[in-house]
């Protein structure tokens, strides 16, 4: 993690290099042709500053660790923020002039991001972000991710490609999900999908719905999955072995059943032209968004049978985002990869009044205000 | 990826001044060359003084950028312009190119790459500078220039690096980069980078002392263009022309530094002999195609010009630092027998002039040994003859007049000698003569004034008229004797001519007719002589150790370095010796080491005792160093002290952490409760959180708390 060997910190010129080194072998020959002592100095001078390039540059690297911390999914259109922990283990020497570079692909089209990093101080840790926003859904995988330096004097450029990526995460990954934008709905358009926005909301209750309701104490009978880690931890007392402290969470009670929007079938796509189809697919993410803000929840399904199979709260998500309108057979095995058998208990919206109100929708946005 | 002319520019007021500054020095260096043409620096100045005003004016600035490509197809024009008809020097012309042009480019910096070209011209002044100096204050801009370009070169590297990473950034989190006094990054960075230069610089000075020292000195000439030769205004030449001598008379620049050893002074005459001019057209005397022979340089570059052996004590030996000049000759005191060259030959004419090849006028160091020869000069005489001769033989009637009674060669060549000097003025300021008159005429019988070479032609001339062989020699005088570096200074302004006469069996002896008065430097005043005599100093060091530094000197550093290697192994191998028997009981017990070695065996135990000290002392810093770099937690064990003495009975169970132990004891610690808990919390975070780090900061809170502890 930390770099420690020169060999694995390859140096190239840069343009200015590449003229640099010219020039220099220009004034050797010319000290050599005329036996000018002065040229021999400036010779002399000229080839210090390219060793001092090298062994600054080399220092400047030389026990930097970087850790980059990838947000766990991102909005089409939306700033997104991307950690980078940079902590330098020298005793003295600080790490000045680095960048990192990230090289990834979002949709399959090349989106590189870069981060200047003006200095971190011996034996300290500085955290940056590196900010950008994506201009599609899809998943952002990071092809490489390289720190270089062209510290001190831009003539030699030091690489570094070893850079930890969420190594302190459960499972590291290198990538992360795009998902499609949201556009704020209105009253009118909620209320045909059955569900108002005056809503009065009743008082919640105990239950075991997935909202958190509250916590406390823990009780012999408790299952210990419930228990608070956090919270117990903030009231922890290292004197006393009493477990009575430990603290559990009480959820709410499920009141309204969640709604189940039928995808439509793949013919139903053809002829769009791309902005429509990111749209749909934006007005559908839009549509489950509002229904999970109104505590209700919204679940995707596909016919099979006599019954359906559905993608719940977690894999709606990656499907909204990584459906692709040009290989149905790959969105099929998507599907069935996150998808689960169901019987369908709660209500479901059809695939004709999905595309309908999606119309009208859009229709909607498209008149002109006022 | 964003163009580079699209990128903002952070840190671009500190670039800019950077850049200039370093424009400055690079000015400077052309400058103190003193060969640039003053109107040129001027207007660099004049073009320096309006960018650094120019530079809040924006729009100001943009304009300039778009006119800047016409402006520098002026500047080139008049710098061809320059080459042809005014300096008449490629050099010379380059540098008033250069100085122009970068005046001219400091009207407009407004991007990373119009930084960088000026960066780049800069080098290219200092550059330039360099085929022009030949003083020490070169070395002093070199040593400022080094750390300015170090800090120009970072700040622009960190400004494109810092503009790049901006530019990549989406719009909605794009901002004008801050100006640097109000960057809170740029002034946290600005010490470090300032620490990093510093270390850039001292690994860029050894660089360039190691490739000084240690670069071999080829000196190919491959390339010899006559455009490249050495720049200078006045010069010494192959001829001399009345019309238009006397220039040279006021340059006080230094021709060359003769070093001869404080004993041999009184044997100085202060004649440095050059060549000889016999054919004289009325106005101009130059040298007749003398046959010249090459003498080949043996071991050591020594170039004999005498086959028989010659007494060394009586020789005169000098060590000639020769400035550039616009002829090959080698300077000697009269007359020279042997040379000490790095040329593989040397050119040795029928009358004795020596010369280098053909073309080869640069500044040149050599040792020469000359047989000390008087140059005879005049005495005065009661009787002298008439000045009122004139005709068409006048000048021959007056040499015959003079020599009126003389019987020999050298009774006539003195007579004339003696006649010229005490019945004429030495002056430079000459009065016109007509064109159509002779100017040796004018001096002889109208003006009766004249320089050196007016008085030397004069004598050839009459001595010629006598049917008396003899011809002009043309060479240095100087007496300027510099105390503290115990050398001749000769100038330009000592350039001389006097007489060589074909003597009957005596061959050829000098006279000379010029009733000059030497200048040694004592009519300046004391401070003044002692401050020029230092930097002349300076500048003979300077020749001597820098631009006279060549493939000798470096075989003599290499077998110096090599012998005193040698010396150490011997030693080292004779300690060993000793050492091994002095531990061996064997030895010891027949009684070794021997009697009268006392001095050298206390040497050696010294040397013995300082190694192992030196070894006991690297041992403990660096294992010391070790654990003090792993401990991150070495206060641990002194709070635990602190508890356990307080308390006086409990002592710390192993399973019991920090806390516990202090919460077990229920004491009060009063005021210092707080610090106890500090100390726990940077121990806990210290032990157990992987990223902590004992930055130096918390390393001195923490030692400080400690000692609140124990007070």
């Amino acid at each position: 993690m930390i770099p420690h060997s020169v060999a694995k910190r390859p140096i190239q010129l840069t343009p200015a290099g590449w003229i640099f080194i010219f020039y220099t072998i220009g004034v050797g020959a010319g000290a050599i042709n005329t036996g000018n002592n002065l040229l021999y100095l400036i010779f002399g001078v000229f080839l210090g500053l390219i060793l001092a390039s090298g062994v600054l540059s080399d220092l400047s690297l030389w026990r930097l660790k970087i850790e980059l911390v990838l947000p766990e999914e991102a909005e089409a259109g939306q700033p997104c923020y991307l950690t980078v922990r940079a902590t330098n283990h020298k005793k003295k020497l600080a790490s000045v002039g680095i960048t990192l570079e990230l090289k990834g692909r979002l949709r399959g089209q090349p989106l590189d991001l870069k981060l200047f990093i003006p200095t971190v101080l011996p034996q300290e840790t500085t955290v940056f972000q590196i900010v950008f926003t994506p201009s599609s859904r899809g998943a952002y995988e990071i092809e490489s991710a390289t720190l270089n330096t062209r510290y001190p004097f831009g003539l030699l450029q030091k690489k570094w490609r070893s850079i930890a990526i969420d190594t302190n995460a459960d499972s590291p990954k290198k990538a992360f999900l795009v998902t499609p934008a949201l556009f704020p709905l209105y009253s009118g358009e909620l209320e045909r999908f059955g569900l108002e926005e005056e809503e009065t909301e009743a008082a919640p209750l105990r239950g075991d719905g997935a909202t958190l309701y509250g916590l406390r104490e823990f009780r012999q009978s408790d299952n210990p999955k419930r228990i608070h880690w956090k919270a117990s931890a903030k009231r922890f007392d290292a004197s006393s072995d009493d477990w009575a402290h430990w603290l559990v969470k009480e959820m709410e009670k499920d009141q309204d059943s969640p709604l189940a929007i039928l995808w439509p079938p793949q013919a139903a796509f053809e002829g769009w032209a791309e902005e429509r189809r990111e749209a749909f697919i934006s007005y559908v993410a839009s549509v489950i968004w509002s229904f999970d803000q109104k505590g209700r929840g919204a679940a995707l399904a596909l016919p099979k049978g006599a019954g359906y199979r559905t993608l719940g709260q977690k894999a709606l998500w990656p499907f909204l985002s990584l459906f692709d309108f040009e290989a149905p057979a790959q969105n099929e095995v998507l599907f069935n990869s996150l998808s689960e058998d169901n019987e369908l208990s709660y209500p479901v919206l059809s695939s004709e009044t999905l595309l309908k109100q999606f119309d009208e929708w859009r229709k909607g946005r498209e008149k002109p205000h006022g | 990826m964003a163009k580079a002319a699209a990128q903002p520019m952070p840190l671009a007021s500190v670039l800019g001044n950077a850049v200039r500054f370093l424009a400055l020095i690079g000015a400077g260096a052309m400058a103190l060359s003193r060969e640039c043409d003053n109107l040129i620096l001027v207007v660099f100045a004049v073009l320096f003084t309006i960018g650094f005003f120019l530079e809040r004016h924006t729009s100001a600035v943009k304009l300039m950028g778009l006119l800047q490509p016409f402006f520098a197809v002026f500047i080139f024009c008049i710098a061809i312009a320059d080459f042809l008809y005014l300096s008449n020097s490629f050099l010379l012309a380059i540098a008033h190119f250069l100085l122009s042009l970068q005046g001219l480019r400091l009207l407009a910096l407004q991007t990373h790459r119009e930084s960088m070209g000026s960066i780049l011209l800069s080098s290219m002044m200092l550059l330039s500078a360099s085929t022009l100096s030949v003083e020490w204050t070169f070395l002093v801009m070199l040593l400022v220039f080094l750390p300015v370009i170090i800090w120009t070169l970072t700040v622009h590297n960190i400004s494109l690096e810092w503009g790049r990473a901006l530019a990549v950034r989406p719009e909605t989190e794009k901002q004008a980069p801050l100006p640097a006094v109000q960057d809170p990054v740029w002034l946290k960075l600005k010490p470090l980078l300032r620490g990093c230069a510093g270390l850039a610089f001292l690994v860029t000075v050894t660089c360039c002392a190691a490739v000084f020292l240690a670069f071999p000195r080829f000196n190919f000439r491959g390339f010899k263009g006559q455009y490249l030769q050495p720049v200078h205004k006045s010069g010494f030449t192959n001829q001399v022309n009345l019309y238009k001598s006397g220039k040279i008379f006021e340059d006080k620049t230094v021709a060359m530094r003769v070093e001869i050893a404080p004993e041999d002074r009184p044997r100085w005459t202060g004649y440095l002999r050059g060549g000889t001019l016999d054919q004289f057209n009325g106005r101009i005397w130059t040298h007749s195609s003398l046959a010249a022979k090459s003498v080949y340089a043996q071991k050591g570059g020594v170039v004999e010009l005498v086959s028989r052996s010659l007494d060394q004590k009586k020789l005169l030996h000098q060590t000639v630092y020769l400035e550039s000049m616009d002829s090959p000759i080698l300077f000697a005191a009269p007359y020279p027998v042997r040379f000490k060259v790095n040329r593989p030959f040397l050119e040795v004419r029928s009358d004795g002039s020596v010369l280098r090849g053909h073309g080869d006028t640069w500044r040149f160091h050599y040792e020469v040994d000359s047989v000390p020869v008087k140059v005879r000069e005049g005495q005065p005489r009661t009787q002298s003859p008439s000045p009122s001769i004139r005709g068409s033989d006048a000048v021959h009637t007056l040499a015959l007049q003079i020599t009126q009674g003389a019987r020999t060669n050298s009774e006539k060549a003195q007579r004339i000698c003696d006649y010229l000097r005490f019945n004429y003025t030495y002056s430079l300021h000459l009065q016109a003569s007509s064109p159509q008159k002779s100017p040796i005429e004018a001096f002889l019988f109208e003006h009766k004034r004249g320089q050196c070479e007016y008085f030397a032609s004069a004598m050839t001339l009459l001595l010629t008229k006598l049917g008396i062989p003899a011809r002009m020699v043309t060479g240095f005088l100087s007496h300027e004797w510099s105390q503290r570096g115990h050398y001749y200074i000769v100038r330009m302004k000592n350039a001389h001519a006097w007489v060589e006469v074909n003597v009957d069996k005596k061959g050829w002896v000098a006279f000379d007719p010029s009733p000059r008065e030497v200048e040694t430097g004592a009519v300046q005043s004391v401070w003044r002589r002692e401050i020029l005599e230092f930097m002349d100093h300076l500048n003979l060091r300077w020749n001597r150790y820098i631009l006279s530094y060549d493939i000798e000197r470096q075989s003599e550093i290499l077998k110096t370095i090599s012998r005193t290697s040698f010396q150490i192994s011997a030693n080292l191998t004779q300690w060993t010796n000793w050492m091994s028997e002095a531990i061996s009981p064997f030895k010891r017990d027949r009684g070794m080491p021997q009697k009268g070695n006392t001095s050298k065996d206390l040497w050696n135990y010294g040397l013995g005792a300082m190694g192992t000290a030196f070894l006991g002392i690297f041992a403990f810093w660096f294992f010391n160093r070790r654990k003090s770099s792993k401990n991150r937690i070495w206060f641990y064990k002194e709070v635990v002290r602190y508890l356990e003495k307080n308390d006086g009975k409990k002592k710390k169970r192993t399973a019991q952490t920090l806390k516990e132990f202090r919460q077990s004891l229920n004491r009060n610690y009063e005021g210092k409760a707080a610090v106890l808990e500090y100390l726990e919390r940077e121990y806990y975070r210290l032990r157990f959180d992987p990223k902590a780090l004992p930055s130096s900061e918390i390393q001195r809170a923490i030692a400080h708390s400690l000692k609140q502890l124990k007070k």
